[in-house]
């Protein structure tokens, strides 16, 4: 019997890891074999992803992907301990809502920063023939909110929206030469510590009146991780330059209000 | 920070005239007190005064004078 999502052998860099989405990442790809070097702020948190993780080569870096003109260095230092890697999956997002009368440079800066520009970065310098393998795959995590928005979403669904275009670029461009693959994936509601935020924010009501419309149901971070393997194995080989939305249904549905 | 600046705040948040708000005012008797306001105000309690503030929170508040106590 083969597995045809198995990972073995493979390294990826995962932003975001102490926590939600980019936890769940680390432990599926752990699962599946691969190498992980896991990249978030907090420390303590990051060592509990490392405790929930299978066996494996794994390290892990406390960084501040806010800190976008470091990035290059740190890459390049994770290269010369580990060797070439396979790709990565940026998790590290903020989901600040805010009111565009509000949104003022400084604060939709900061979260380009940490949502896009920190993934840009870091693709660029992963991308180049000395730090990657052949057919190495990157995904994005951006957001069905993307295409499908909200007030005070601004900030959050310009970054998602600059991901979702990012990648169509580097695919083209990275594609032809070494076969590397560049995509996102569209997560509509994840039960995450952002999920927590918001609904503390917007209220219980919104929430559930939000969810109605996930036809099927909120998604567990697992759901997510799930597809997040699918592109970065060779099962995906022909799948580049997309955003794959996982939402549960909630961006075809037409009971949505 | 006196009650003059912190009506001012209100004012501008919900883009009122000057003056249009007084402690007593009952928040369901302003139409600008919307969602979008709310929303604004929890970002204006983090920013302007640190202090987090939750939707079950806004829902106690009755008058413009509960929002002032809190912004202390």
């Amino acid at each position: 019997m083969i597995n045809p999502m198995d990972l073995s052998g493979k390294r990826y860099i995962v932003t975001g890891a102490s926590s939600g989405l980019g936890r769940q990442v680390c432990v599926t790809l752990s699962q599946l074999g691969a190498n992980v070097t896991a990249i978030a702020r907090r420390e303590d948190r990051l060592k509990e992803t490392l405790s929930l993780m299978e066996k494996g080569e794994h390290d892990y870096y406390f960084y501040d992907l806010s800190e976008v003109d470091g990035i290059e260095s740190f890459v390049n230092s994770a290269v010369s301990k580990n060797g070439k890697y396979d790709g990565a999956v940026h998790c590290a997002g903020i989901g600040t809502l805010m009111p565009v009368a509000m949104s003022k440079y400084s604060f939709m800066k900061e979260i380009m920063d940490i949502n896009f520009f920190s993934f840009v970065e870091m693709a660029r310098v992963l991308s180049k023939k000395k730090n990657s393998n052949d057919e190495a795959s990157f995904v994005a995590v951006s957001s069905a909110a993307s295409e499908f928005t909200d007030k005070c979403k601004l900030g959050y669904t310009s970054s998602k929206g600059a991901l979702d275009s990012a990648v169509k670029a580097m695919a083209v461009e990275l594609g032809a030469s070494r076969k590397m693959r560049f995509n996102t994936v569209n997560p509509g509601w994840i039960r995450t510590e952002m999920y927590n935020m918001i609904v503390e924010q917007t209220g219980a009501e919104h929430a559930e009146k939000t969810l109605s419309t996930h036809v099927l149901g909120i998604t567990e971070p697992v759901e997510v991780a799930n597809t997040i393997a699918f592109l970065l194995s060779s099962m995906s080989s022909k799948i580049t330059g997309q955003n794959i939305f996982v939402d549960s249904g909630w961006t075809i549905n037409s009971n949505n209000d | 920070m006196n009650d003059e600046k912190k009506l001012a705040m209100l004012e501008e948040l919900m883009e009122l005239d000057e003056g249009t708000l007084k402690p007593e005012t009952e928040l369901a008797d302003i139409d600008e007190y919307n969602s979008m306001a709310k929303l604004s105000l929890i970002v204006m309690m983090s920013d302007e005064f640190g202090k987090k503030l939750t939707n079950d929170q806004i829902k106690s508040f009755k008058t413009v004078h509960d929002i002032m106590d809190y912004m202390a």
